[in-house]
């Protein structure tokens, strides 16, 4: 608890604090009461990060959710080299974000990899470098989501399966009736995570890109970072990490709301 | 090759020895006895790109300085160079942090307003620094006429080029707008990126072609008279400078165009100007010290590398701008327990010309503005930062470099955007307005860095 309370709880409180005020990192701090917030309402850059956040969360709730899934139930269809599928799916995952970065920017290079190929600059391009970005932290991340939907539905008592094929059940009714039902503590756990993961965004983002060209790319978490240590103005920095603390503490209550309104199990 | 301008601090001599770091919070320096003011202990952060020019530092400066000096020890603490000024001002917000401060203007300036850096009025007196410096250099230093701050790692704006790639298209060096265009075009016609540029490895890197622009569209006056607050930033010349640079990218001729510049590399911008590929790189000086990587013996080719002063792009321009750009300037944090030692080894640094001038024949230390001469130089130095340098000495038309004299907030907002008027998300006219605008909050606050007058 006093580990919490220094690392965690005195932080959060100090940003809250400073999220009313002028501070810029050093001297002293003058509170400024709401401006933080309502220049954060009207400013551009911040609606334009935030909308780039929901995409973000839209493709991370269906694309590596959808081929965790499908490569999980693969997975668990055979016997025999079940394990080593597992490991080659999981490497990615255990890569250093820059390695992984660096690697993608020299296969995706426009005048010598697959850009200069296909003809497309995929991450000098305000339209693809969003997408592209995204691309590259899937294919690190969605191997974890095998592993963790792959031990859920080991799980899943495999009479059910059985009678599900006695009744002639075909594979994807398999799926869809058995394993999802069986998983879905799982399931909705990494949603839920997904969607407060998704407003944290910033790694590949910042290390691809920096959050171009010309902030087509940029997540919240860019903007407070360039403000907090590019323009110096910590005290608007700070109003943005309390914005994506509140967005996923909204996420999460509402969650817990529904859950104990219609009484889930999970 | 990256090009971190953060990488610099620390780089030149000014790793003024401090006291020891306190754990947390409390007094700088060491609990050295200070007898008769000549037995203190203060240590300097710096950092270095890698251990050979670490090592050269040690030994020339820090070692140097504590065997002939009187008394006092210097101590050098290396430390990450990523995010090195956020330690320094994590360091000081704790009450602590080194005894001599290095950073960029805009963050020290920032820190003078919170009272972090201690008066050198007193040491130039001593040391007789105004006789050591260019003029304008002790002015960069000053906030409300006090001085705080000493400038180092002297720097400017330059045409990198490829001597044998003119001479095979019969080009020369662009003394005029027009000039440059019709080189651009007949690059471009060959097949030849006209301006190697892009920010792939740096984002920060588009403010150097906005520094070009408005100092060589624009002209230093009218962008003095911007940063003093006298003219907003909207006023049509500087409209028309933004313009201008937009349509050359627009063409295709700087970085190959928006479809290629934020993904082109430093790395490949040097090959292609050694292999031809590229005609120029409009770039700062520091490209000096990264050319000959990529040229000659260093990269098994024949390729030489030169580079030419930039030329003016606007009606009444002079004909020579030398945009002043400061790398870092150091302080002595107001908490320092030996503030005399801390001024002892700025002033064994600086006033050492020849040190400085080896440093950069040996490892590319770029210098303070000091009032160099011919003499001052090693016979080893390569004659074309001798060039430089002696020509910024005597440089009588000075600019402005945006990470430099521009304060913190609008500095950013001046790179972070310029790349939406390039990928044509915006207009000239709306990134200016939206530059009025931070940078009128800023120089309310008293934010802006001290402006040294267009003509030295």
């Amino acid at each position: 608890m006093v580990i919490n309370a220094a690392v965690m709880i005195v932080p959060c409180a100090e940003s809250v604090y400073y999220s009313f005020t002028d501070w810029q990192g050093v001297g002293t701090a003058h509170l400024i009461g709401f401006d933080n917030y309502t220049r954060m309402w009207r400013d551009p850059e911040v609606r334009s990060a935030f909308v780039h956040n929901v995409w973000w969360l839209l493709y991370f709730l269906i694309v590596p959710m959808a081929m965790g899934l499908l490569g999980a139930f693969l997975l668990s269809r055979i016997r025999r080299g079940r394990q080593l599928f597992r490991v080659i799916y999981f490497l990615p995952y255990i890569l250093a974000s820059v390695i992984t970065a660096q690697v993608w920017t020299n296969l995706l290079d426009p005048n010598h990899g697959l850009g200069s190929i296909l003809g497309v600059n995929f991450l000098g391009q305000s339209s693809t470098a969003l997408p592209t970005i995204a691309v590259i932290n899937n294919w690190s991340w969605w191997g974890f989501l095998v592993l963790l939907f792959s031990a859920a539905m080991q799980g899943v008592n495999p009479a059910l399966y059985e009678a599900a094929q006695l009744d002639g059940a075909s594979l994807w009714r398999q799926f869809w009736h058995v394993t999802l039902p069986a998983i879905r503590p799982t399931f909705m756990f990494l949603a839920l995570m997904t969607v407060v993961w998704s407003f944290l965004a910033f790694d590949f983002v910042y290390i691809l890109t920096q959050g171009g060209p010309a902030g087509s790319s940029d997540v919240l978490a860019t903007v407070m970072y360039r403000q907090a240590f590019s323009a110096g103005d910590v005290g608007y920095a700070s109003a943005l990490g309390v914005l994506l603390a509140v967005m996923s503490a909204l996420v999460v209550t509402t969650y817990m709301y529904l859950r104990r309104r219609f009484e889930w199990e999970i | 090759m990256n090009i971190d301008r953060r990488r610099f601090l620390g780089l030149a001599g000014a790793a003024v020895a401090g006291t020891a770091l306190s754990a947390c919070g409390g007094n700088t320096g060491s609990s050295g006895n200070n007898a008769n003011g000549k037995s203190g202990k203060i240590t300097v952060w710096g950092s270095f790109n890698d251990k050979k020019t670490g090592a050269y530092y040690q030994k020339n400066y820090i070692d140097a300085y504590n065997h002939q000096a009187a008394g006092g020890t210097v101590t050098f603490i290396p430390k990450p160079s990523a995010n090195f000024e956020d330690a320094e001002r994590l360091a000081l917000s704790a009450g602590s942090g080194p005894d001599i401060l290095s950073g960029g203007i805009p963050k020290l300036v920032e820190w003078a307003g919170a009272g972090y850096l201690a008066s050198l009025d007193d040491y130039a007196t001593k040391f007789n620094w105004p006789n050591a410096f260019k003029p304008w250099a002790l002015e960069v230093g000053k906030i409300n006429g006090k001085l705080v701050m000493l400038p180092s790692e002297l720097e400017t704006m330059v045409c990198l080029y490829n001597p044998a790639t003119f001479k095979a298209h019969g080009w020369s060096i662009p003394a005029n707008r027009e000039e440059f265009e019709a080189l651009c075009a007949d690059a471009a016609g060959h097949g030849i990126m006209p301006v190697a540029a892009g920010n792939a490895d740096y984002q920060q890197a588009s403010e150097w072609l906005v520094t070009i622009w408005l100092n060589h569209a624009a002209g230093p006056d009218a962008v003095h008279s911007a940063l003093t607050g006298k003219t907003p930033w909207t006023d049509p010349v500087f409209v028309n400078a933004i313009d201008q640079l937009n349509g050359y990218i627009g063409k295709g001729w700087i970085g190959g165009g928006r479809q290629s510049y934020f993904t082109n590399k430093f790395d490949s911008m040097y090959s292609d100007l050694s292999a031809g590929k590229a005609a120029m790189m409009l770039t700062g000086s520091w490209g000096l010290t990264e050319a000959p990587g990529y040229f000659g013996a260093a990269a098994n080719n024949n390729a030489e590398w030169d580079w030419a002063p930039l030329w003016p792009m606007g009606s009444g321009v002079p004909a020579e701008v030398w945009e002043l750009a400061v790398g870092s300037v150091w302080a002595i944090n107001a908490k320092s327990s030996d503030r005399d030692l801390a001024a002892g080894y700025l002033n064994f640094v600086m006033t050492g010309a020849r040190l400085q001038t080896q440093a950069l024949a040996d490892v590319g230390f770029e210098p303070a503005p000091l009032r160099f001469t011919a003499k001052d130089f090693s016979s080893d130095l390569d004659p074309r930062w001798k060039r430089l340098y002696t020509s910024l000495s005597s440089a009588t038309n000075v600019g402005y470099t945006t990470w430099t004299f521009w304060p913190g907030p609008a500095d950013t907002y001046l790179f972070t955007n310029i790349d939406k008027v390039f990928a044509g998300k915006t207009s000239a006219t709306e990134y200016l307005s939206g530059l009025q605008d931070v940078f009128a909050k800023t120089l309310a606050k008293g934010q802006v860095p001290p402006i040294p007058a267009p003509k030295s």
